[in-house]
């Protein structure tokens, strides 16, 4: 049965995670409460406190300077769609979003939401992690940053602790490279969750060299899974040869099917994930050898 | 036959439906928005087991939980059987057997949901397992477990004409299938409820439903109460797709109502509606068809099997889709319903059209890629059309009833202006293939079997073509009939009670009704549920609403209009004929003089049925003088459809690019209504072709994506935008103003359409 709860809205960030922290796990925020009214319904989380952070200033909008681009935990999914021609990341971040949910759905569910609840299927994951993004953690002892990679921790899972809140994410920039990254999903129907999906995100020089690359897959693994191995694969080489069949492309779509441990669910079977892994790792290197080209 | 057309006043005009601002401004009420002054909430305790008899219940410590007000076991309930309209149910309420996981054991009635929902974990069952089955292979076998006292299988549907040996030895190219079928969910996007109130020995039942008569029925059959005691007023269900018509939870609810002595309300949840009250059959065809080095078909042989799960009792799926590959002169099908222990199956829009019908179609597309034909082509040349034998059961020597019977049956006097018995009655699918294949440019398009006409990387586009057909209603299911009311104020109602789902059939039979009585059609107003003021209705389904409701409906206002011009002609015309009367726009003139002056609206002619001194009023009612004729079985509906696909041929996303359908009904009351239909079907059919699943736990049978987040359902989204749709409007000599049936044809077609031209 649903449990019943509290309700209650703090006006600062220290307010909320006092208050969290008083009772820990049975209270929960509630930022856009998509996933978490699901949750409650079906008894998965049963809160004693809900803690609305809606109001919390400070936690919503996108900013961008030299070296980062900072997202607020409370920015909905619709402001992150409208804010595609602020840089190309974002652009990237805005082409994810309209894959997800619905319009509807989108004005009210936040950008930290969907971190938190830590889908392995979530859309908006593997981007950060493929572009190197921190998350920044706010808690009663104060702040701290943590690799997105390494805030995931299994389903619904996520390294958050003693209180703390998700304040922002913070993908950082190189003011001396290039940077793109794209998105794949395998998705059935207009309103669907990836039953695979990747990422990838690559900075090149002004020579077009590769300088750095993030390559991120969800859905295959209880966590976003980051496939370091194949991502050395590809520094170094020029930008040119992404598009092109080489050797290195190939090793780094079999580096990604060996790092992806999917299942068999009812959405798809694992050796048909484990398949389209290489699928969705090609397609995002080649949309971003196109955007780097253009 | 030919029937001449002609033009209409209401018929054919793209009238919004009734209930549009209802629903757009959220105030229709379904039967979830109902409540009852004392209604008490129920909640049904479901089976855990996929087969299992209740050894012990003891409900004790649900009942003494504060709030509980009863609950109810197969002890309290008659043993009766009730058996659902066309076979989806047959059974009793709870009989201590659960037959699949979910299957109802008993309900608490309680003050709040919460409160129902607890006490049902409070009851103790002690399940003693009973072996159990879920393949229809295994369950046919005679050392299968038994699901039924009636056996897991019965004897099968069956047909055959003309000399099969001959066929095959006429026949130059056979293919033969084995194709199976996955089962396919209603997935209503509205959940249903069902509230009872006894008021002494009578039962008030609300409930959103197509088959209000049937529900009526059913309650008479588990109860044994008479039919006079039981009023069901059934409320819109939007679009139900056949699942909602008579259901066991309703009589659950009765049942809990009349032990606690108190209104009840039984409220599904999502998961409820999609994992135990029914589906689409798993289906399997096996069979071949062979045809000559020129395309003509010689030999049509199918075997095709349908899991009923635990209470479906279904056999006579989708004869229509072998039916419409009639020219073939030789031939032989049998349908064998099976059940299992998985969810009762029951008919689902386009019943036998999505699984045999798509055999079929699959298997002649193969023989015409074996030929080197056009699929187009290859239909023309193959499909049955107006005056065409059927190749129905009831038509042939091993039928059920025997044929002679059956003719002798029918009144002489009825015979005479009827189409000829046991051949396609109008229509088919020459004209809409012609058409379409026209308006889409097939013969630009199509580049030949398994060629795509366009590749760009991994995503290939190629055209497909679907045919499908249905009947509109047979005429075993009874005779659904009609009333119309002519009030005092000259405004008309129509009562007929085929339940709202959402289809638009409250605002076309009111259309019916406008048309033949003259009226304009903001005149009428419609009751569709009330079962004590409706006479007995099939309800919609079988795609019978226009054709077999719409006939009463019409032969209803035709009563009721005779009468009134009695009145005129007496009152008014000096007792003139009444042929030599007509009527405009609700006034009764001189058929001779359309713009004549001596005009009297309807309420000036039932004015002269005033009691001066008392100052009542009167009204009129109509009612059709015989029941529908039996040669209605011969009418059907045709769709064919034309769909580009684009299939990734690394990852097998498939996405329909672009969409055409030419649809022939017969006579199109509403065009809007109908386009509807037609879009609506193509949606759900490519869902069936594409995604839509059900899951079953290979344990325990049970559904595994009971939701609407794992059981993939295209959106609007998912379909080209441009679709467009195209009417061929053959008129039909029996059906109302010549129109047939529209439900079930547009999900037939779209199967093959949407999918044929896949290539693994
Ligand atoms: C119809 C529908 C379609 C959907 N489609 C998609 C889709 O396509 N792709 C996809 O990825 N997701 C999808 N979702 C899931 C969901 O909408 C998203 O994950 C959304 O972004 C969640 O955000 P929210 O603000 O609603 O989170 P909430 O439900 O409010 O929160 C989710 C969880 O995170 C916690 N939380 C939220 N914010 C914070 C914070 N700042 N700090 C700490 N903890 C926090 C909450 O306590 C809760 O446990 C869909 C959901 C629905 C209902």
């Amino acid at each position: 049965m649903r449990s019943e709860f509290q309700y209650r809205r703090p006006a600062s960030i220290d307010e909320a995670v006092a208050m969290k922290a008083d009772l820990g796990t049975t209270a929960m925020y509630w930022a856009g409460g998509t996933d978490m009214v699901l949750h409650w319904m079906r008894s998965i989380h049963s809160p004693e406190l809900c803690i609305d952070i809606t109001r919390i200033e400070g936690l919503r909008g996108i900013e961008i300077d030299r070296d980062s681009i900072r997202i607020g935990a409370m920015t909905s999914l619709d402001e992150l769609d409208r804010s595609a021609d602020r840089h190309c990341l974002l652009n990237t971040l805005s082409d994810i979003t309209k894959l997800m949910c619905t319009p509807q759905t989108r004005t009210i569910a936040t950008v930290g939401g969907n971190l938190c609840n830590a889908s392995p299927a979530a859309d908006l994951s593997p981007a950060f992690v493929a572009m190197n993004a921190d998350a920044v953690l706010a808690g009663p002892k104060g702040r701290r940053r943590v690799r997105m990679e390494e805030f995931f921790l299994g389903v619904n899972k996520t390294s958050l602790s003693g209180g703390e809140l998700l304040e922002e994410i913070r993908i950082p920039l190189n003011p001396d490279l290039k940077v793109v990254a794209s998105y794949r999903r395998i998705d059935r129907t207009v309103v669907d969750i990836a039953l695979v999906n990747a990422s990838s995100c690559i900075s090149v020089d002004s020579d077009g060299v590769i300088n750095g690359c993030g390559i991120a897959l969800g859905a295959v693994a209880p966590v976003i899974l980051r496939v370091s191995d194949a991502e050395t694969l590809l520094l170094g080489l020029s930008v040119r040869e992404l598009g092109r069949d080489r050797e290195e492309l190939q090793k780094v779509e079999e580096l990604s099917a060996i790092a992806a441990k999917p299942i068999s669910d009812v959405r798809a079977s694992a050796e048909y994930r484990r398949q389209m892994v290489k699928v969705m790792v090609r397609r995002t290197l080649q949309d971003c050898a196109i955007q780097l080209k253009a | 036959m030919e029937v001449a057309k002609r033009s209409f006043d209401v018929i054919g005009k793209g009238v919004h439906v009734k209930d549009a601002r209802e629903k757009v401004t959220g105030s229709l009420k379904y039967a979830v928005d109902m409540t009852v002054q004392n209604m008490a909430h129920g909640k049904i305790l479901r089976c855990p087991h996929p087969h299992a008899k209740i050894a012990r219940i003891d409900t004790r410590k649900a009942e003494e939980l504060p709030g509980v007000l009863g609950v109810l076991t197969h002890e309290d309930v008659p043993q009766n059987d009730w058996e659902s309209a066309w076979f989806n149910y047959r059974g009793k309420v709870l009989d201590g057997i659960g037959r699949f996981v979910g299957d109802d054991v008993a309900a608490v009635a309680a003050v709040s949901s919460d409160i129902a929902e607890k006490a049902v974990e409070l009851i103790e069952v002690e399940y003693e397992p009973l072996p159990h089955v879920f393949d229809m292979e295994l369950a046919r076998r005679q050392d299968a477990p038994t699901i039924r006292v009636e056996g897991n299988e019965r004897p099968p549907y069956a047909v055959k004409w003309g000399d099969l040996q001959k066929g095959e030895e006429e026949a130059e190219i056979i293919v033969d299938c084995d194709i199976s079928y996955m089962s396919q969910q209603y997935a209503p996007l509205g959940r249903n409820a069902c509230i009872a109130e006894w008021m002494s020995d009578r039962v008030t039942v609300w409930t959103s439903s197509q088959t209000p008569s049937e529900l009526r029925d059913g309650i008479h059959e588990a109860l044994g109460i008479p039919l006079s005691k039981i009023r069901v007023m059934a409320l819109p269900c939007g679009s139900s797709f056949g699942q909602w018509w008579s259901n066991n939870f309703m009589l659950i609810t009765v049942l809990l109502a009349k032990k606690i002595r108190q209104p009840a309300k039984i409220e599904l949840t999502n998961e409820e509606c999609m994992s135990t009250v029914k589906r689409r059959h798993l289906e399997r065809t096996r069979g071949r068809m062979g045809c000559t080095r020129d395309g003509r078909i010689t030999l049509a042989e199918f075997d095709h099997l349908i899991d009923n799960g635990g209470y479906g009792f279904k056999d006579d799926v989708g004869f229509f889709c072998v039916d419409m590959w009639g020219k073939a002169k030789n031939g032989n099908y049998a349908i064998h319903g099976i059940n299992t222990n998985l969810l009762t199956a029951g008919c689902m829009r386009g019943v036998g059209d999505c699984t045999l019908g798509a055999s079929v179609e699959r298997v002649a597309d193969r023989l015409a890629e074996k030929v080197g034909m056009d699929p187009v082509e290859f239909r023309i040349l193959n499909q049955i059309t107006a005056g065409d034998e059927l190749r129905m059961q009831h038509s042939r020597d091993n039928m059920k009833g025997n044929r002679d019977a059956y003719i002798e049956g029918i009144p002489p006097h009825l015979r005479k202006d009827w189409p000829e018995l046991f051949c396609l009655s109008s229509g088919g699918t020459r004209a809409i293939l012609e058409r379409g294949a026209s308006a889409f440019r097939w013969k630009d398009r199509w580049k030949g079997w398994a060629v795509p006409h366009a590749v760009d990387g991994s995503l290939h586009r190629g055209v497909g073509v679907g045919t499908g057909a249905h009947v509109c209603g047979v005429e075993f299911e009874g005779s659904s009939s009609a009333v119309v009311r002519i009030n005092p104020d000259g405004s008309a109602k129509v009562h007929c009670s085929v339940g709202r789902q959402g289809q638009g059939s409250e605002t076309t039979q009111s259309q019916v009704a406008a048309e033949e009585l003259g009226l304009p059609f903001e005149m009428i107003e419609i009751e569709t549920g009330d079962t004590d003021s409706c006479p007995w209705n099939h309800g919609s389904l079988a795609s019978s609403t226009m054709y077999r409701t719409g006939w009463a409906t019409r032969a209803a206002a035709n009563d009721a209009r005779r009468q009134l011009l009695e009145i005129a002609s007496r009152e008014f015309f000096d007792n003139a004929d009444i042929d030599e009367l007509d009527i405009t726009d609700g006034e009764v003139h001189p058929r001779a003089e359309p713009k004549s002056n001596r005009r009297y609206s309807f309420r000036e002619v039932l004015n002269e049925l005033r009691s001066e001194t008392l100052g009542q009023t009167s009204s009129i009612t109509g009612r059709p003088s015989v029941p529908m004729p039996p040669s209605t079985t011969f009418a059907r509906q045709f769709g064919a459809q034309f769909a580009e696909v684009e299939v990734d041929i690394e990852t097998g996303q498939v996405k329909i690019i672009d969409f055409l359908a030419v649809q022939d009904s017969g006579t199109v009351v509403n065009p809007q209504v109908l386009k509807n239909q037609v879009i609506g079907g193509a949606i759900c059919g490519s869902g069936f072709a594409l995604y839509e699943h059900l899951v079953f736990d290979g344990e325990t049978g049970a559904i595994k994506n009971a939701n609407l987040l794992d059981y993939k359902l295209l959106r609007c989204a998912d379909f080209p935008w441009q679709a467009e749709v195209l009417f061929e409007e053959a008129p039909d000599p029996v059906g109302p103003f010549g129109a047939r049936g529209a439900g079930e044809s547009p999900i037939a077609a779209t199967m093959q359409s949407a999918s044929g031209l896949i290539f693994p």
